[in-house]
C-alpha cells in the first residue's frame, strides 16, 4: 500500500473503482457497470478485469466482501475501501481540473467547443 | 452442451494461470466468460486477455511482493536459460566434432567437450528439480572440471564454458528465497526456457546474405519472432530478465579470444542491456500507476 497523495489511476482501474461507488458488486456486474459508465468505451475482458482487481486489492483500494454460490460456482463480491474512495475522488478532481484547463480556453462561439457540459455523466 | 464445450475450452486457457490462483479465481472468471455465451469457441479477445492475465500473475502481479517475485524468479529463470543454452551449444559442438573427424579420437573429443555438457546438464536438472544447493555444486564442478580437463574450451573461452560461470552467481543468489516468494514451477520454467532458446534460433546471420529473398525472409521471421517474444514479455517481465544473460555468452567468448568484431558483438550486448532496461521500465511503470 502506498501514499494516496501521488497516485494516478489507469482508465480501467478508474472505472472499476467508479463502478463500486454504489455498493459492492461481483465480477460480472463490475464488467457490465464499467461498460455502462464509460459509455461502452471500456469493455473489460475477464483476464483484464482480474488483473485490475488484483492490483486494486494489493493497493488496498478495494476489498473482498462476501461470497455466495450461484449455479454451483463461487461468486465473490468486492467493495470500495475508504482509501479507494479517497484515491478515486482525487483522480476525478485531477481529471476535472485537466478538463477545465481546456474548456476555459475554448471560446463560446468556437465550433470545436465540446458539449461536455450538456452531456450526462 | 455448447456451454460445456466452451467451458472446457476456457478451462484449458485458464491453465495459463498458476494452479493456486486458478483454485481461487476460476469460478469468478468462468462466470464472466460464460455469461453471454452460446458459442463453441472462446472469444479471441477473452482468450488473449486470459493468456496475458496468466502471465502477469506468474510474474507476481497478484503476489504481496511483486517486485521480489519478478527479481528472484527472473534471476533463477536466467540461470536456467543460460545453462540450457550452454548445454545446447555444447551438444551442437559435440555432434559437430564427431561429424568432422572426431570419431578418429573419440576420447579426446569427449575430454574436450564432455565434462562441460555433463555438469551443465546436471546443474540444469538439479535446478528443475528444485535442488538449488546441488545445482550450485554442479555449476562449481562444471567450472573447475572443464577448466582443468577441457583445455580447448578454456583456452578459447567458448560460449558454453561461460555458461556455468554466468549461472553460478545467479544460483548463489537463489539459495536464499525471500519470504512469500513462490519457487519456480517446473512446467512454466520449461516454457520460459524454450521461449528464450527460441530467441537464439532467429536467423539473424541471414541478413548478411546476398540473396534479397533470403534477407527479406530473415527480416520477416526476425520481426515476427521478436514481436511474439515481446507480446509475452510485456506481460511476464521475468522473460526479459531470463533472456538477458544468454546474450552475453557470445560476446564474452569473443572478448576472451580477442576477436571483438563490433558488428557481431555489440548487437548481442545491446540486446542483453535493452532487455534488462525494458524489464526495469515496465516494472516501474506498473508500480507508478494503479
Amino acid at each position: 500500500m502506498r501514499s494516496t497523495s501521488r497516485v494516478s489511476l489507469r482508465e480501467p482501474s478508474y472505472f472499476v473503482l467508479a463502478a463500486l461507488l454504489d455498493g459492492r458488486l461481483h465480477g460480472y456486474a463490475v464488467v457490465k457497470r464499467v461498460e455502462e459508465l464509460s459509455g461502452g468505451q471500456v469493455k473489460l475482458a475477464a483476464g483484464s478485469l482480474y488483473s485490475v482487481v488484483d492490483r486494486l486489492l494489493g493497493e488496498g483500494y478495494i476489498a473482498a466482501d462476501g461470497e455466495e454460490i450461484v449455479n454451483g460456482r463461487a461468486r465473490r463480491y468486492y467493495r470500495l475501501t475508504d482509501e479507494g474512495h479517497t484515491v478515486l475522488a482525487a483522480e476525478a478532481d485531477r481529471l476535472a481540473q485537466a478538463a477545465r484547463v481546456v474548456h476555459e480556453r475554448l471560446s463560446p462561439g468556437d465550433g470545436r467547443r465540446s458539449n461536455w457540459r450538456a452531456s450526462p455523466a | 452442451m455448447t456451454d460445456d464445450i466452451l467451458e472446457r475450452r476456457y478451462r484449458a486457457l485458464l491453465r495459463s494461470y498458476p494452479a493456486g490462483y486458478r483454485d481461487e479465481r476460476a469460478d469468478e472468471l468462468l462466470e464472466i466468460l460464460l455469461a453471454d455465451s452460446g458459442r463453441r469457441w472462446p472469444e479471441p479477445r477473452q482468450a488473449l486477455a486470459l493468456v496475458r492475465g496468466g502471465l502477469r500473475v506468474r510474474a507476481g502481479s497478484a503476489s504481496p511482493r511483486p517486485g521480489l517475485v519478478l527479481l528472484w524468479q527472473g534471476l533463477q529463470l536466467a540461470a536456467v536459460a543460460v545453462l540450457a543454452l550452454g548445454v545446447l551449444v555444447g551438444i551442437d559442438d559435440l555432434v559437430e566434432a564427431f561429424q568432422f573427424g572426431g570419431l578418429d579420437a573419440p576420447l579426446l573429443v569427449l575430454q574436450d567437450l564432455g565434462p562441460n555438457v555433463f555438469f551443465n546438464a546436471a546443474a540444469l536438472a538439479a535446478l528443475f528439480l528444485g535442488r538449488q544447493r546441488l545445482a550450485v555444486g554442479f555449476a562449481v564442478a562444471a567450472i573447475v572440471v572443464q577448466t582443468a580437463i577441457s583445455q580447448y574450451l578454456f583456452a578459447n573461452g567458448m560460449p558454453q564454458w561461460w555458461a556455468p560461470v554466468l549461472a553460478l552467481p545467479l544460483l548463489i543468489i537463489g539459495l536464499r528465497r525471500p519470504a512469500r516468494v513462490a519457487p519456480l514451477e517446473r512446467g512454466n520454467t520449461a516454457l520460459v526456457t524454450v521461449g528464450v532458446l527460441a530467441l537464439h534460433l532467429i536467423p539473424v546471420g541471414e541478413f548478411w546474405r546476398v540473396d534479397p529473398v533470403v534477407r527479406i525472409t530473415a527480416l520477416v521471421v526476425t520481426v515476427a519472432a521478436v514481436a511474439v517474444f515481446l507480446w509475452f514479455a510485456t506481460a511476464d517481465q521475468r522473460l526479459l530478465i531470463a533472456a538477458a544473460p544468454t546474450f552475453l555468452l557470445d560476446p564474452l567468448h569473443r572478448a576472451m579470444t580477442g576477436s571483438l568484431d563490433a558488428l557481431q558483438t555489440w548487437p548481442s550486448v545491446a540486446a542483453g542491456v535493452a532487455l534488462v532496461a525494458f524489464a526495469v521500465l515496465l516494472a516501474s511503470r506498473r508500480r507508478a500507476r494503479a
